[in-house]
């Protein structure tokens, strides 16, 4: 079974890995080479586990890589974020991620939200579908796996729905405070500015104290997202387990699919709708 | 007596304005002569210390609107300069301020129209601003409107002001942050929900061929919407300052201590970039020190 880890990713020479000091990697490049493993991989192994006839133990198996895979792209944005508070400006705002993604992040990633909202996604779709589509004859092979997902989030247990309940009322316990430090770690830096402006030195100073507060937050939501991701494959069967993992990957490759992209920054906005301003009504500054 | 803005902090924008130009002047120099990531179509010097990525925001920055983002924050410090010799000159004019309040109207309007759906990234995460610039003070792209408020109870923390003053300000705090908390909970139901709207995740109901720019068109309209609803909001906070809690003279006084600290902000944001050591050689890149 491959395995796949850091130092696979980023493969040292012999006498470089006796080296004490650690290994130096651009981010951007550890990121793609991560998101290329899930594209190619990963991606393309759960999928076969779930369509084919499997044994139980290799789709466990590939589960647990997958699972394994997300939760190493936390890793490393924990320790790109302690290494060095300067290197949190760019893991908020990654230029890793193209401009399709880049507006869908939440202090850097995936919002917390999405995570269960994909799990109740395929419970919907699972409870909503069932006599429809048992009636289908030829199917592609996308949907004989879709059909066999379906079967998967047949009448969930109530047990379950207890399970995704708590998870949910978790997150709806921490996530807002996320903004709300953000918000106040903000406030702060501004007020610091205003109060005790001396020019350069104060903004710089004012910066670290709130960059320090920013690393803060952005280790805790990364903590939620790799405990509801965790939590939700825990409490989940096998294959439900691999549905949801697929289907996250699904996402985030979806994002780089290279057709889409190009149709994306091609696109226009017709000007009826670019013309929209969200109600902005334009009052003018003279109270016109 | 209205909210002041202490002469000790405007005797210190005047010395700081030597050292703020010289840092972006320097600044401009040194990313010139990269040669890939200035917006060449900006005619200005001292504001041309934005750094962008890639090398293809080139193309867009000099095609598009973000383009004439420097021209903005110079036309800025101009403004800002001329009402500075006008409160020295103690002749400020209510047209001034109305003029500097329309200039900051047509600024955030005329940002809120994108031509293509790749503008909307970039009206949120302008490349113009420097990480950390982002990191600090972004909210939808742009100052976050009660940081503005903050900056000026910053500034007004060393002066006296009436206790109707004070209740005007508080007032229009907690207004401002009610409808910023609105518009952070728009955008966030937009990043939760996304996953049931884009069409990634397979599964036939979502996989009509061409449909796909459609659901992807329909999400961003909502973030342009949620961006729409910031900019005006930025607006309307800078116009309720100055039409209920600064005077004439204070606001003036505000406009330019806020372009000025904008500057700073800008120029150390832009200097952190730069690079600090042999191990992070290319500035576009995020280095990471680790144990891979």
């Amino acid at each position: 079974m491959p395995h796949f880890s850091f130092s696979d990713l980023f493969p040292t020479s012999t006498a470089a890995a006796k080296k004490p000091t650690p290994a130096t990697v651009l981010f951007q490049d550890y990121y793609n080479e991560w998101f290329k493993t899930l594209k190619t991989t990963l991606l393309p192994l759960i999928h076969r586990s779930l369509t084919d006839p499997s044994p139980p133990a290799l789709l466990s198996s590939h589960v647990h890589l997958l699972l394994h895979h997300f939760l190493s792209y936390y890793d490393a944005l924990d320790l790109a974020a302690t290494v060095s508070a300067d290197n949190l400006p760019h893991l908020l705002h990654p230029p890793w991620r193209n401009s399709l993604e880049r507006p869908f992040l939440f202090l850097g990633d995936l919002h917390p939200y999405l995570l269960t909202n994909l799990l109740r996604k395929f419970l919907r779709e699972g409870g909503s579908e069932s006599e429809s589509d048992t009636e289908r004859e030829t199917q592609t092979d996308s949907e004989a796996a879709w059909q066999l997902g379906i079967t998967a989030w047949k009448d969930p247990s109530d047990e379950l729905m207890v399970k995704i309940e708590q998870i949910e009322r978790g997150l709806r316990l921490i996530v807002p405070s996320f903004s709300e430090r953000m918000k106040k770690a903000q406030a702060g830096f501004m007020k610091k500015v205003g109060e005790q402006w001396i020019g350069t030195a104060t903004v710089a100073e004012a910066m670290k104290i709130e960059m320090d507060e920013m690393v803060s937050v952005f280790l805790d939501a990364n903590r939620a997202r790799r405990s509801v991701i965790s939590e939700i494959v825990g409490t989940l069967n096998l294959y439900q387990g691999a549905l949801f993992l697929e289907g996250l990957a699904q996402f985030l490759v979806g994002f780089k699919d290279p057709g889409l992209v190009r149709k994306f920054k091609r696109h226009r906005i017709p000007s009826t709708v670019a013309g929209i301003s969200g109600g902005a009504g334009g009052k003018s500054a003279d109270g016109n | 007596m209205k909210k002041t803005v202490p002469q000790f902090l405007w005797n210190s924008y005047e010395a700081t304005d030597r050292e703020i130009r010289q840092e972006g002047e320097g600044m401009s120099r040194e990313e010139g002569s990269k040669g890939d990531d200035v917006d060449e179509s900006d005619g200005t010097q001292v504001i041309q210390c934005m750094i962008t990525f890639r090398k293809q925001d080139i193309t867009h920055q000099k095609e598009g609107y973000w383009g004439k983002y420097g021209l903005w924050r110079q036309e800025q410090k101009t403004r800002a300069a001329r009402l500075q010799k006008q409160l020295k000159a103690r002749w400020e004019s209510e047209e001034s301020i109305h003029d500097q309040l329309n200039r900051f109207h047509a600024h955030y309007h005329r940002f809120i129209i994108p031509t293509k759906l790749n503008d909307v990234s970039q009206l949120l995460m302008p490349s113009s601003a420097p990480p950390h610039e982002l990191a600090t003070l972004a909210w939808l792209g742009d100052w976050r409107p009660s940081s503005i408020l903050e900056l000026l109870c910053g500034l007004a923390h060393c002066s006296s002001s009436s206790s109707s003053d004070e209740s005007n300000m508080s007032q229009l705090m907690h207004e401002i942050r009610i409808e910023e908390a609105v518009i952070d909970e728009e955008m966030a139901e937009i990043q939760a929900t996304c996953v049931l709207h884009l069409p990634f995740v397979n599964s036939p109901q979502q996989s009509g061929d061409g449909d796909e720019m459609g659901c992807i068109e329909t999400e961003f309209r909502k973030i342009q919407s949620a961006i729409a609803k910031a900019q005006q909001l930025r607006f309307k906070t800078l116009e309720l300052l100055v039409k209920k809690v600064l005077g004439q003279t204070k606001a003036a006084e505000f406009f330019v201590a806020f372009v000025k600290v904008q500057e700073v902000i800008h120029n150390h944001a832009a200097k952190l970039k730069l690079p600090k050591g042999p191990l992070t050689i290319p500035v576009k890149h995020l280095v990471i020190k680790g144990s891979f």
